[in-house]
């Protein structure tokens, strides 16, 4: 007995049990081997790890354990395959914190590379995560740094105010927090400088977007969006340069109304980087088929009859007038249909 | 019967308060890179009660069987080249070696420009996982390497890191270690199209999730970026020591979500969390994490050493690291 009782007691010492309840873990429901591949799927790395998380999923389990099963199994995997883990662990249990987060910093760490959701953006993962643990610095911490890269100074500065508010203590916040701050009052100096250049050189455009440029760095967006459309207005052959600018900085309203015109009137570039831009422009406005115009009129243009006619379709999939609204390529989208047979 | 429990009660009391009040410390070792260089940070962490003490510095003490030793890197420099080199020693301590050396010019050596570095990923009580780096572009053949193996810290002082003798798998981890070993190579190649082949001299031992795992390694080169594979087999007590952690890797994230790493006493009654940036050390009551205890800023979060000190040896730990580290520093 005497026996019994100091292995119970030292057991206290013993790894956690693989049927013991943990956070998140709705024992109650779930059937013991599903919990048991649960707690493997939690704590062993590697093969072992992500072979539990599978079996658990495959056994069936509630949703607060398939949103933990899903992420970390997403840990254990790379790039798409885990950012499809994480988007089936929000679906599964909406509420589950971890899987924002850690979606976020794959998007933040692969970039480009991860595909499926273009609408998936790192801010709002990392809000939502935020609003659901109150009390982790992390997400806020991060939701900083994400905005800070993406020149929303002023957002950034708050979050990581907000972020040491949950975690006074951090010192390497602070420092940061610090430079930020001594940062963005030389940009506010920035500022005055470009505004006065351009009060001395209305007619100059390239100044005019330096001064929307100093405007968006110190957070007044809205400002900076008149002051980019009238730069434009001043000299329209700035359009490309703007528009691929402003199209990855948070302005892909003005990038997408420009860069239709500037890569279409355009005698030489990179048609494939333009391609590629204009087609961002599709994906973030489907209903606008401007982009996809002189998509085809590029890919014609380089003789990629095969794609020009895929871009037609499209075009027409989205918009059933569209050569009454572009007359001018039905001739062109007759031509390539008669060029390009099926595969 | 009613006496008996109540014996059994209070024994039990006893036992639990005993293991709770003993006072235990982390003896834990992180390392960075400074351009080519590898340094080391050291954090003595002792708790007594809410208190918690936190000792840095900057040489890396392994406490072994026969004593204290040393690990150190010494940098190589050569008459007349920018090259910079590394090599890492072990030695007992108190004999350490030069933290750097100039190599005279000399007429046989035809490549005087070649990077050639060692360093540490992990050390144990007896043996270490290094890393070699290869970069020359001698005679105009330009040449990229690197490799990871374990070795034993006796043969890294006998024989230095260069000809230390690299350690099969199964020599440490036994004859399931080799078959896993080729178990992780095959799931890789079915995964990529690459095809890997277990080299049985290529591993090293990692920490993830508050655990050491067995990881097979493949030579970089300059067609391939190397890579590691999981060796799905717990590395065996008699290499990394105790490896347990009383509480689940989802209520260390649940607590702290960038957690990267975590350590709890041999009582299981405080936690030691390494995030990018920190180390924070909490209560733990029955696999439930308390209060935060202590918060310290680290230089780098990449664990190469971890031992835990208890009772008695608890001063004389504290003693020689801090000797060690007033010395050093």
């Amino acid at each position: 007995m005497l026996t019994l009782f100091l292995v119970l007691f030292l057991g206290a010492a013993a790894p956690v049990s693989p049927l013991a309840p943990q956070a998140g873990a709705d024992s109650a429901a779930d059937t013991p081997e599903a919990l048991q591949q649960l707690r493997t799927c939690i704590d062993a790395n590697g093969l072992r790890g992500a072979a539990a998380c599978r079996s658990a999923l495959k056994i069936g389990v509630t949703a607060g354990n398939a949103a933990e099963a899903h992420t970390f199994l997403a840990s254990q995997l790379h790039a798409n395959e885990a950012a499809s883990e994480y988007r089936e662990a929000i679906a599964a249990d909406p509420t589950y914190a971890l899987a924002y987060l850690r979606l976020a910093e794959l998007l933040n760490a692969s970039g480009a590379e991860i595909t499926g959701d273009d609408k998936e953006d790192a801010v709002e993962l990392l809000q939502t995560a935020a609003k659901l643990r109150p009390d982790w610095a992390a997400p806020r911490r991060q939701l900083a740094a994400v905005l800070w890269s993406r020149k929303r100074f002023v957002d950034a500065i708050a979050a990581q105010k907000d972020a040491m508010a949950v975690d006074p203590e951090d010192a390497t916040m602070a420092a940061t927090l610090k430079d930020w701050e001594s940062q963005f009052e030389d940009l506010k100096g920035a500022l005055k400088q470009w505004e006065t250049a351009v009060l001395a050189k209305s007619h100059d455009a390239t100044a005019r977007m330096r001064y929307g440029d100093a405007l968006s760095d110190v957070g007044r967006s809205d400002e900076a969006r008149d002051v980019f459309r009238e730069a434009y207005k001043t000299d329209t052959g700035i359009g490309a340069a703007l528009g691929a600018d402003l199209l990855y900085r948070g302005y892909p309203d003005i990038a997408c109304e420009v860069l239709p015109r500037a890569y279409g009137s355009a005698k030489d570039g990179d048609v494939a980087a333009h391609i590629s831009d204009l087609q961002t422009c599709v994906r973030k406005f489907p209903n606008d088929t401007e982009a996809l115009r002189v998509v085809a009129d590029l890919q014609l243009r380089s003789g990629d009859y095969r794609a020009a006619l895929k871009t037609f379709q499209e075009a027409l999939s989205r918009d059933s007038e569209y050569f009454e609204k572009h007359p001018q390529q039905r001739a062109a989208y007759d031509r390539v249909k008669s060029l390009v047979k099926p595969r | 019967m009613k006496k008996f429990l109540l014996l059994a009660s209070m024994l039990a009391l006893l036992t639990a308060t005993g293991l709770s009040q003993q006072k235990a410390g982390l003896l834990l070792t992180t390392a960075s890179s400074v351009g080519d260089a590898q340094e080391f940070h050291g954090y003595w962490i002792v708790r007594d009660g809410s208190s918690v003490d936190v000792t840095t510095g900057d040489r890396l003490l392994v406490p072994r069987k026969s004593g204290w030793w040393e690990l150190g890197i010494t940098q190589l420099t050569r008459v007349g080249s920018q090259t910079r080199s590394a090599r890492v020693w072990a030695a007992p301590f108190g004999q350490p070696r030069a933290k750097t050396h100039v190599m005279p010019m000399s007429d046989d050596d035809t490549c005087p420009d070649d990077m050639n570095t060692y360093t540490v990923s992990w050390v144990g009580t007896d043996f270490a996982a290094l890393q070699h780096d290869y970069e020359s572009s001698c005679m105009g053949r330009s040449v990229s390497r690197g490799q990871s193996f374990v070795v034993r810290l006796d043969d890294l002082r006998e024989k230095n890191d260069v000809n230390a003798q690299r350690l099969k798998i199964s020599e440490l981890a036994g004859e399931d270690a080799r078959k896993a070993m080729g178990d992780g190579a095959a799931a890789v190649s079915s995964d990529d199209e690459n095809e890997i082949s277990a080299d049985e001299e290529s591993w090293i031992v990692s920490r993830e999730r508050g655990h050491y795992r067995l990881l097979g390694t493949v030579e970089r080169d300059m067609e391939s970026g190397g890579q590691t594979y999981d060796v799905p087999l717990d590395p065996p007590k008699t290499l990394v020591g105790p490896d347990a952690l009383a509480v689940g890797w989802d209520a260390v994230l649940h607590k702290v979500p960038d957690a990267v790493d975590a350590y709890t006493s041999p009582a299981g009654d405080w936690l030691v969390i390494v995030t990018p940036h920190s180390l924070q050390v909490f209560t733990l009551d029955q696999g439930k994490i308390g209060e935060r205890l202590k918060r310290v800023q680290i230089e780098s979060p990449a664990v190469v050493a971890a031992q835990w000190a208890l009772g008695e040896d608890l001063n004389a730990w504290g003693e020689v690291v801090k000797g060690a580290w007033t010395d050093g520093n």
